[in-house]
């Protein structure tokens, strides 16, 4: 089927800024996509491309089959919640979300219960005489979506909707959202550069830095198999050790990090013997205990020394160093620790070890 | 709709730009013209017409000096000019003296009422010149409102004349009437100051005094500036208030002006006057825009 | 902790408000004696006064040129505020909307009209009308007008395009309306207290200005250039008349087009 959006090696220069670089992206029917990334990355330039209030320098923009690329925004049956809402403010709730209606001079009954519906649809009904001044955050917007949802678009796009929202509000709305997309049956482009959003709501996830698309994959994908350090580091790796290839073969390699401490992982196809390398791995992955091993041991587990016990409430983080001054975090659940995180000591030594399966290596 | 869409995306952008060039020289063009034709032009041609000659009843294009020569050298318009600028000078430095105080009032200890007293602030600027100048004609004059009362509680039996037809006559209406112009920039400077700035100060142990001189009055500058450009420039170039109140030793340059474009008819001795007005407005705005950078340098 | 919050001393608070006061009785009361005095029945000015008339009032409505002047003001600024408007609101557009070469330059010379002496700009207008040969009529008094009225509307009208919030606009556009469309009811009804406040100070600035017209006037007197030769043959009690009603009306318009300018916060 044709996907509902297709970016095919679309490109976007500002000047001496290159926003997105070749860009290739199609969006299904139906699908919640999520553009991830840093502010810069490209991600709200991508959706002003889609949305026509950027035009690309190179390649091209299909919706529904058609190239529209020289259709200006008003053309495109696409739509758009903004960052700041963008509501009229010398319009009334009512007339904000009739006002795409109002343009396309459909007849006033018509307006009327249709706008009377959507605005029952998102719990506003009792507000459709207000102006939006008179708003709270959340009903601000509601009101943004019911305006952007009204003409039944088969894509909407989302600019960070959610930002200006506190954080208690944000989560309830987040699910808000992906619910009211499954109900709809439409396609959403969301953009956010908040990880956890993106994986709570997301179908799948793009991943955006300098303008370059760096993973595209489902949540589980781009949180288990990040493709690169970006990736991963954006997702929330805290651990990078520099290394070098020692031995590869059968499925495993051996990785050399300083001071004899060495740790295999799954092989990665093409890495050979002496190639440097990054290997990650996830805080929550370290497994600790309270002996201490002495010197490096059997493989992937090492001494270290405890720097500095953080309680964050639902979580423990532990920072360590290990010999040749590598820095580590580990985390975990305080009653998922082998041991009461109370009664450690900065300063005490601790075993480190860090699953096969847990590391991924990537080419430095 | 279909060709249309098929363009690439490089020349749809293209089409976009020229769309926008051709929006901007709609908004742009005509305004620009306009003001190259009627402000431009007229300006610059002052100073043409100023190197030009008078000759019986007409302007001979010949460029000359002539015209420049004599404001310099004969005593009476050099005494004009630089009685003209004692005037702004005293007129500039007595209006910050009453306006900047006023805009602090307004902006530091009137809480109720604020906005009203903005606008009693600002109204006067924009009401008839003409008039609220000739007002001071009934309040100083012969027989005007002081020595109407004076006589009447018997502190004097002649009305006085050293109030009127003088160049403090002069200067006291032409305060009267820059006084909101000060006012209505310092106002605006000293508002935008933020608030934790002077809290900050006062929590790190300066006094109210020192508080104002060090972050208030440097913050303010740039109003100062503003308001003073106004005052000055204005005041220069004003033949209202001198031809309704000065008699003949409040005559400034604009009284020669208008009689040259009047009962003398010099209109390029004129012009070489008007161009020294310019000129001084000129200067004036170079020196701001080399203060002002400065002003606020010292505040960063 | 609660910090201390910047006041002047209650004495020194009492002499700034002591001053304050003073001041606006200095601004108010010259006002306040040309509205007495032109209720005064004697018609020659002289204190104490005498009793209370109308009869200034009266006779302004029986004086033929008078009347007239105030009618080719209202000509000239009629024609004043429609022109600064037509090309003013195009104007700040652009300067909001575009970056161009020269722009800082030609925001700072745009505004040398406000500060340059009223008789400059109407004797600079004046050699060019009468080297081109242009008639010298009520025409060219709305021209020497809209120099100075054009930059406040501008101004005005600028200041208002950079507080608007554009993904407003582009709300609109990706709602289905076209740039025409969103410009009408969108952008518009956003700038329009401001373009209405500034065609207010443009239409009272135009109607009591006298140094431009005086270079640039034929014939048809405006009313301050009316009043101006009026003053020629002394004080009369029909300059209080008139004048009272001009200042009384231009504070009125000064309000009402304040308040439109004025931004909520």
């Amino acid at each position: 089927m044709e996907p509902v959006v297709r970016l095919n090696r679309v490109s976007k220069r500002f000047r001496e800024l290159e926003a997105v670089r070749e860009l290739t992206l199609e969006v299904e029917e139906g699908e919640f996509l999520t553009l991830l990334g840093p502010s810069g990355c490209g991600k709200t330039t991508t959706l002003r491309l889609i949305s026509g209030f950027e035009v690309p320098d190179e390649g091209e923009v299909v919706i529904e089959g058609q190239v529209v690329d020289a259709l200006p925004p008003f053309r495109r049956n696409v739509n758009t919640v903004f960052q700041s809402y963008a509501l009229f403010p010398h319009l009334t709730v009512f007339d904000n979300v009739a006002y795409s209606l109002s343009i396309r001079r459909r007849p006033r009954g018509e307006i009327r219960s249709r706008v009377s519906d959507m605005l029952e649809r998102v719990g506003l009904a009792d507000k459709a005489r207000n102006m939006p001044s008179e708003l709270s955050g959340g009903q601000m917007q509601r009101v943004a979506l019911a305006r952007a949802l009204i003409n039944e678009p088969r894509l909407l796009l989302l600019d960070e909707p959610l930002g200006a929202l506190d954080a208690k509000l944000r989560r309830a709305m987040q699910l808000e959202l992906k619910h009211m997309q499954a109900n709809l049956g439409i396609s959403f482009i969301y953009v956010t550069h908040d990880q956890e959003e993106a994986l709570v709501m997301s179908d799948r996830v793009a991943v955006m830095d300098s303008g370059r698309l760096q993973q595209l994959g489902t949540p589980a994908e781009i949180f288990e198999r990040p493709a690169n350090p970006f990736v991963a580091e954006f997702l929330g790796t805290a651990n990078f050790l520099e290394g070098e290839i020692e031995a590869a073969g059968a499925g495993r390699c051996r990785i050399g990090i300083a001071d004899g401490i060495t740790i295999e992982a799954e092989e990665t196809p093409s890495l050979v013997t002496g190639d440097q390398v990054l290997a990650t791995v996830r805080p929550q992955k370290i497994r600790l205990s309270l002996d201490d091993p002495g010197a490096p041991g059997a493989a992937n587990t090492f001494p270290a020394t405890l720097k500095e016990v953080i309680f964050e409430g639902v979580l423990v983080r532990l920072l360590l160093e290990s010999a040749g001054g590598i820095g580590l975090e580990a985390q975990g659940l305080p009653d998922a620790l082998p041991f009461a995180y109370q009664e450690l000591v900065p300063g005490q030594r601790m075993s480190v070890h860090l699953p096969p399966e847990a590391v991924l290596v990537y080419p430095r | 709709m279909t060709s249309e869409a098929a363009v690439s995306g490089g020349s749809a952008a293209k089409a976009l730009r020229r769309k926008r060039l051709a929006l901007f020289l709609l908004c742009f063009g005509p305004p620009f013209l306009y003001l190259i034709c009627f402000m431009i032009l007229p300006y610059g041609n002052v100073f043409q017409y100023s190197f030009w000659k008078k000759e019986l009843y007409t302007v001979a294009a010949e460029f000359n000096w002539e015209n420049y020569a004599r404001v310099w050298t004969n005593p009476l318009y050099r005494t004009v000019l630089f009685n003209s600028l004692e005037v702004a000078a005293i007129v500039t430095v007595c209006a910050n003296l009453v306006g900047y105080p006023l805009a602090y009032f307004l902006a530091f200890v009137a809480r109720k009422h604020r906005t009203l007293l903005y606008f009693l602030v600002i109204a006067p600027l924009w009401t008839s010149f003409l008039l609220r100048v000739f007002v001071w004609k009934l309040i100083l004059g012969v027989d005007g409102i002081i020595n109407g009362v004076l006589i009447y509680i018997g502190l004097i039996d002649e009305p006085m004349s050293i109030i009127i037809y003088n160049r403090f006559s002069v200067c006291l209406t032409l305060v009267y009437i820059f006084i909101p112009f000060v006012a209505l920039p310092v106002y605006a400077a000293l508002e935008k100051i933020p608030r934790e700035y002077v809290e900050a100060s006062m929590d790190l142990g300066a006094g109210r005094w020192r508080t104002f001189v060090r972050v208030i009055l440097p913050l303010s500058i740039p109003g100062v500036i503003a308001g003073s450009i106004f005052t000055f420039c204005l005041s220069f170039g004003d033949f209202v208030t001198p031809t309704l109140l000065g008699g003949p030793s409040g005559i400034m340059i604009g009284n020669i002006i208008i009689g040259q474009f009047g009962a003398a008819f010099d209109w390029p001795f004129g012009s070489a006057l008007a161009v020294v007005i310019l000129l001084v407005v000129l200067a004036m705005i170079a020196l701001a825009a080399a203060a002002e950078p400065r002003a606020k340098a010292r505040i960063a | 902790m609660r910090r201390a919050a910047y006041r002047s001393s209650r004495l020194g608070e009492r002499a700034l408000t002591a001053f304050a006061l003073l001041t606006f009785a200095f601004l108010y009361a010259p006002i306040a004696v040309l509205i007495v005095f032109s209720f005064n029945d004697s018609p020659i000015l002289v204190f104490p006064l005498s009793n209370l008339s109308f009869k200034w009032y009266g006779e302004l409505f029986s004086d033929g040129d008078l009347l007239r002047s105030v009618a080719n003001s209202f000509l000239v600024a009629g024609g004043v505020v429609p022109l600064t408007l037509l090309l003013g609101v195009p104007l700040a557009f652009a300067l909001d909307r575009f970056s161009f070469v020269g722009k800082a330059l030609f925001e700072r010379v745009m505004l040398v009209p406000l500060i340059v002496p009223g008789l400059i700009t109407g004797l600079a207008l004046l050699l060019v009308f009468t080297q081109t040969g242009f008639r010298l009529s009520l025409v060219s008094i709305m021209i020497g007008h809209s120099i100075f009225v054009l930059p406040i509307v501008v101004i005005q009208v600028y200041a208002r395009l950079r507080r608007f919030d554009r993904s407003m606009e582009e709300a609109s556009l990706d709602l289905g309306a076209t740039r025409v469309q969103t410009f009408w009811r969108i952008t518009l009804p956003n700038i329009k207290t401001a373009i209405l406040g500034s065609a207010l100070l443009g239409l009272t600035l135009s109607f009591d200005e006298v140094a431009i017209a005086f270079f640039l006037t034929a014939n048809d007197n405006t009313l301050p250039m009316h009043i101006w030769s009026m003053l020629r043959h002394g004080i009369t009690p029909q300059i209080n008349a008139i004048g009272t009603i001009t200042i009384v009306v231009s504070i009125l318009l000064i309000v009402v087009s304040l308040r439109l300018l004025e931004t909520k916060k």
